[in-house]
């Protein structure tokens, strides 16, 4: 008992952010500057991966939160806070660059690119074996089709669920699960057996 | 056996691995404890999970606090908007507007240790639309009031903040923001954690934590300080500003990025820094000051220019002196406006491009200062009242 009262108090659930969100709506600035403050980040990082373009980015996420505002969007039912802002911020986005496009504004290179660098930190990285194995999963990774990539950001900067992950990318949400526990296992197994085969 | 799946379907686990923070630590503490059959396979899969390090696109501070503010404009604008057609005397609403945002400088809040101290950061600190005086600002709105003039702060008692060299002692947790603010006419030498000394010049905010308990030691500066950094070759010391990233191991350097001035000035005593443009992540385009070398950023071109100078011009200020060699009076104006907090009007224009040279003793009388000024340009300081001159 109290334990989950504990929990509760430390991760802000679901409905927090529901009633945080309503807050906003009603012109509560102390709202917006905790929304803004949690997902921030995640909104950027995620932003970024849709284009190269730093100015469409930071254009569409000031427009997101006048959105909400101004049109009081209402969440439905199931829809969890996160999920509404990465499909409204991914909307706005591929929006600003059609018109752009239309414009002839824009380089190519600021299109759609869902690209994801994987990073693999050195400190760990004790022999020279280790070093090798690093890096054959490292291009394991690098390789993986764009949609799987997109689905480990999710997986790896949200608590979207697999239903939510998979209406944003388009996949069927076991498809979605299964994929995050092949790339966990992977990863795993390559460790364990020294092996090289990834996925 | 595949219950690693269970864990990788608690939503805090990958939380805890990608975005860490203390009550996360916490709870897989316990979590471990009170399931010690799994304790292997956690700290297995943490490992792992861990060398996957996605590259994210980051905001800076800087651009985060610019965001935000752009935002909340806006946001006051769809205000006004519904207030116009439907005149709702919706007061509260504005209470909650009044609170954050007024002024950029008023939104430095945002500064934070980890993303979670920065949410409960945000939420606590409470601050007041402009300071009457030089104030110490804690989360949970805590203001303490400083002395006018020179105050010092010193944190290297960890848990407690020593003011002006023992008369005050103020018991602080240790991983708080400190916010400092220096309103014209007043200055601050701060003591940090790791023995680094900053001198907050007038006019001026820092905001910085009581102890570093990160990977580097930031702060951010709005205004000018001279900083003495503690040598630490594993924790940088890094300081932001509106624009630009400054980073350091051990030195003794100057900046002045004034929010109102379009110049932001890096002044290398001693040591070696290197400074980066915020938003910018290629390094061939940061810059390595040398010693006795000045970096001057334009912030509308976006561009640095880099002099040799004589250091003593830029860094005599935190000594009560203001030295300078062929400095526009313009700029020698502004800085005894904000030392004296007074305003300086040119009744020509053009006499604030006289250029000076020589020394100025700040601790001196006003009126002996600017008579001392007067002579040396030329011009003559007339008083409509105690805070406003202006030269003819």
């Amino acid at each position: 008992m109290a334990k989950s009262k504990k929990k509760s108090n430390l991760f802000k659930d679901k409905t927090y952010w529901k009633t945080t969100w309503s807050r906003f709506k009603s012109g509560d600035r102390f709202a917006f500057q905790e929304i803004y403050s949690e997902y921030i980040d995640s909104l950027f990082a995620y932003g970024s991966k849709i284009t190269n373009n730093r100015d469409i980015v930071f254009d569409s996420i000031q427009d997101l939160f006048i959105d909400i505002y101004r049109y009081k969007i209402d969440l439905h039912k199931p829809e969890s806070l996160e999920f509404y802002l990465f499909k409204a911020l991914k909307r706005l986005i591929q929006k600003k660059l059609l018109l752009s496009r239309k414009f002839k504004n824009i380089e190519e290179s600021d299109f759609f690119t869902f690209e994801i660098k994987f990073n693999l930190e050195e400190d760990y990285i004790q022999n020279e074996t280790e070093q090798i194995r690093l890096q054959v999963l490292n291009k394991a990774l690098n390789e993986m089709d764009e949609n799987y990539r997109e689905l480990l950001f999710y997986k790896f900067n949200s608590n979207l669920t697999y239903k939510e992950i998979g209406q944003l990318i388009g996949m069927n949400p076991d498809t979605v699960k299964k994929q995050v526990y092949r790339i966990i296992s992977g990863l795993r197994k390559n460790f364990k057996n020294k092996s090289l085969i990834l996925f | 056996m595949n219950n690693y799946k269970d864990i990788i379907e608690n939503p805090f686990f990958i939380k805890w691995i990608f975005n860490p923070t203390i009550e996360l630590d916490l709870y897989w503490d316990s979590y471990i404890e009170e399931h010690p059959q799994e304790a292997n396979m956690i700290l297995e899969l943490k490992l792992k999970l861990r060398n996957i390090n996605l590259i994210n696109n980051m905001l800076s501070e800087a651009e985060k606090l610019k965001l935000a503010y752009d935002i909340s404009k806006r946001l006051d604008g769809v205000d006004k908007r519904i207030t116009q057609k439907k005149r709702l005397n919706n007061f509260f609403k504005y209470a909650a507007v009044a609170i954050l945002f007024f002024s950029v400088g008023a939104s430095v809040v945002y500064f934070s240790i980890g993303k979670e101290d920065l949410v409960k950061y945000v939420s606590e600190i409470k601050i007041p639309p402009t300071v009457n005086g030089p104030m110490l600002i804690l989360p949970e709105g805590k203001s303490i009031p400083l002395k006018n003039g020179e105050s010092t702060l010193d944190y290297r008692n960890s848990g407690k903040i020593v003011l002006n060299e023992d008369s005050i002692v103020i018991a602080v947790e240790l991983s708080i923001m400190n916010q400092l603010v220096m309103p014209h006419g007043s200055s601050s030498k701060v003591v940090l954690c790791d023995n680094t000394v900053v001198w907050l010049n007038a006019g001026s905010r820092l905001i910085y934590p009581s102890v570093f308990m990160n990977k580097t030691r930031e702060v951010v500066l709005f205004g000018e300080a001279y900083f003495d950094v503690a040598k630490d070759n594993n924790k940088p010391f890094l300081v932001q500003t509106s624009a630009l990233e400054i980073k350091v191991l051990g030195t003794q350097f100057n900046i002045s990025a004034y929010p109102e001035d379009n110049v932001i000035q890096t002044v290398l005593k001693k040591g070696s820094v290197s400074i980066r443009q915020i938003g910018e992540t290629k390094f061939e385009n940061e810059i390595i000051l040398k010693p006795n070398q000045l970096a001057s950023f334009d912030k509308s071109t976006k561009l640095s220019k880099v002099t040799n100078v004589n250091t003593d011009f830029y860094v005599s200020w935190i000594d009560g002196l203001l030295s300078f060699e062929n400095l526009d009076m313009n700029r020698v104006i502004k800085r005894l406006e904000r030392y004296y907090d007074i305003n300086i009007q040119f009744e020509d224009p053009m006499l604030g491009s006289i250029k000076i040279s020589g020394k100025l003793d700040l601790k001196q009388n006003k009126e002996e200062v600017f008579e001392y000024l007067a002579k040396v340009s030329t011009t003559a300081f007339e008083k409509n009242d105690e805070k406003n001159y202006k030269i003819k």
